[in-house]
């Protein structure tokens, strides 16, 4: 019996109990376990090492530790630069429903919500409410409309598209929403494959727009994608098992390929070194970007 | 009917333990940690969350990609472990912006980076007598609004 207590007692230390529950709940259970004497009651022993799994390995524990940028915050540092809208270079939304494969929704998810973010903050309810109701369809589709009905966000949306205030906190949350239960739920593929997309149809937003303004804001904030541009294609390349990732993952190193070109002085410990891209270096990007998203993105008809 | 309520003692033992257990595997979920701090960082603006698993001893670094002159609070969160954890922010070429070591209790750090690039909010965590314990660490990221 003693071995026993002792058992327990190196188990408590291991995990921390959280002992202000213990006291709390131990008079409830008591009286539940012992609530007369009848001799057939069971007592089943719990094996501790089944609750947290051994199996977890260096490369689950490291996995999505990295907070990646929303895409409203990117959305609006490009507005402040500069970056106007433009409809023309948003996706045909009315096409949401032509895309069968897994891949090409959930990719078409991460170009949405990019699209979402682009026409709302800058007033175009409408489309940003037919955005919305796309992304809700393509979740559907991909088994994680959950993320959409938790919070009535569609509803919601609808209901407030005036208040540019609340729209943002929407768009917030839902992007927030999303990057939690994707990960809580093992994801993994859906999540990647429409962050990727999202940065691209970012990129390929405001790769445009320079190109036709030449702005220089919007040219650095561009090459300030590159931070978040690493670390997806180093979460996918720790995926790489996964039959769609290959190419996805060669697209962006593509692109980040022509977006180091514009890194012209080094960085310092304290600041940004130069970052600048020729008229002919944007229109390889855009250029790229383009035939890239073209792969799954439907054309405007 | 003496052995049946230790049996009955016992039981209770081994089901609070795996209450308890369970409670601390749920607290290291991203939307268990997000329902705690949405409203805890206002007036900033939640924006997102990393969390994990790491060996008690161990030192973990956390990447957060943050953009020039925007406001950002970050919010740190550890669960599991035996004794405080040291939290340094520091950048890709391990310049130190800030430490917890002057006030173990500080729980999060605000600032206006002059420079968009990676910082890594770094956990050292204090050694276990078990050398396969876990704890979890998170870190909030909250901004001033958009």
């Amino acid at each position: 019996m003693g071995e026993f207590f002792l058992f327990l007692h190196k188990r408590m230390l291991k995990f921390k109990m959280n002992y202000s529950k213990f006291v709390l709940i131990a008079p409830l259970t008591l009286l539940m376990a012992c609530g007369g004497g009848n001799d057939s009651a069971k007592v089943e022993d719990v094996d501790v090492d089944k609750i947290h799994s051994s199996t977890m390995t260096k490369k689950d524990l490291d996995n999505f530790m990295h907070i990646l940028p929303s895409h409203l915050r990117v959305a609006m540092m490009f507005k402040n630069a500069g970056v106007n809208y433009n409809a023309t270079v948003v996706a045909d939304v009315a096409k949401h429903t032509t895309f069968e494969k897994p891949y090409d929704q959930a990719y078409m998810l991460g170009v949405y919500s990019v699209d979402l973010a682009y026409s709302a903050i800058n007033n175009q309810t409408q489309q940003s409410v037919n955005f919305m109701k796309a992304g809700k369809y393509l979740a559907q589709q991909l088994g994680i409309e959950q993320i959409y009905e938790a919070n009535n966000t569609l509803s919601r949306f609808e209901a407030n598209m005036e208040d540019i205030d609340s729209v943002k906190n929407l768009i917030n949350d839902l992007f927030t929403e999303t990057d939690v239960f994707l990960k809580d739920n093992d994801k993994l593929d859906v999540l990647l494959i429409s962050m990727s997309a999202g940065w691209l149809e970012a990129v390929y937003i405001s790769s445009n727009l320079a190109a036709q303004t030449g702005k220089q804001e919007i040219i650095s904030l561009i090459g300030d994608q590159r931070l978040s541009l690493s670390h997806l294609i180093s979460m996918m390349n720790s995926h790489a098992e996964h039959a769609d990732f290959g190419t996805l993952i060669a697209d962006l190193e593509s692109v980040q390929k022509e977006l180091e070109k514009g890194q012209k002085t080094p960085d310092t410990e304290t600041e940004a070194g130069v970052y600048n891209l020729s008229k002919d270096e944007l229109q390889s990007i855009v250029k790229l970007v383009e035939s890239i998203r073209g792969k799954v993105v439907a054309i405007k008809s | 009917m003496k052995n049946l309520n230790l049996l009955c003692i016992l039981g209770a033992f081994t089901f609070l333990m795996n209450v308890s257990l369970d409670a601390t595997a749920q607290q290291c979920k991203l939307k268990q940690i997000k329902k705690e701090y949405k409203n805890k960082v206002e007036p900033y603006v939640f924006e997102g969350v990393a969390s994990g698993y790491i060996f008690t001893g161990e030192t973990k670094r956390i990447p957060v990609t943050l953009y020039a002159n925007q406001k950002y609070r970050l919010y740190f969160f550890t669960d599991g472990f035996d004794g405080p954890v040291t939290i340094n922010i520091i950048t890709r070429n391990k310049f130190l912006v800030w430490s917890n070591k002057e006030n173990m209790m500080e729980d999060h750090f605000t600032f206006v980076p002059k420079k968009s690039d990676d910082y890594f909010v770094e956990f050292v965590t204090p050694k276990s007598s078990d050398e396969d314990a876990r704890g979890c660490v998170a870190v909030i990221l909250a901004s001033r609004g958009f």
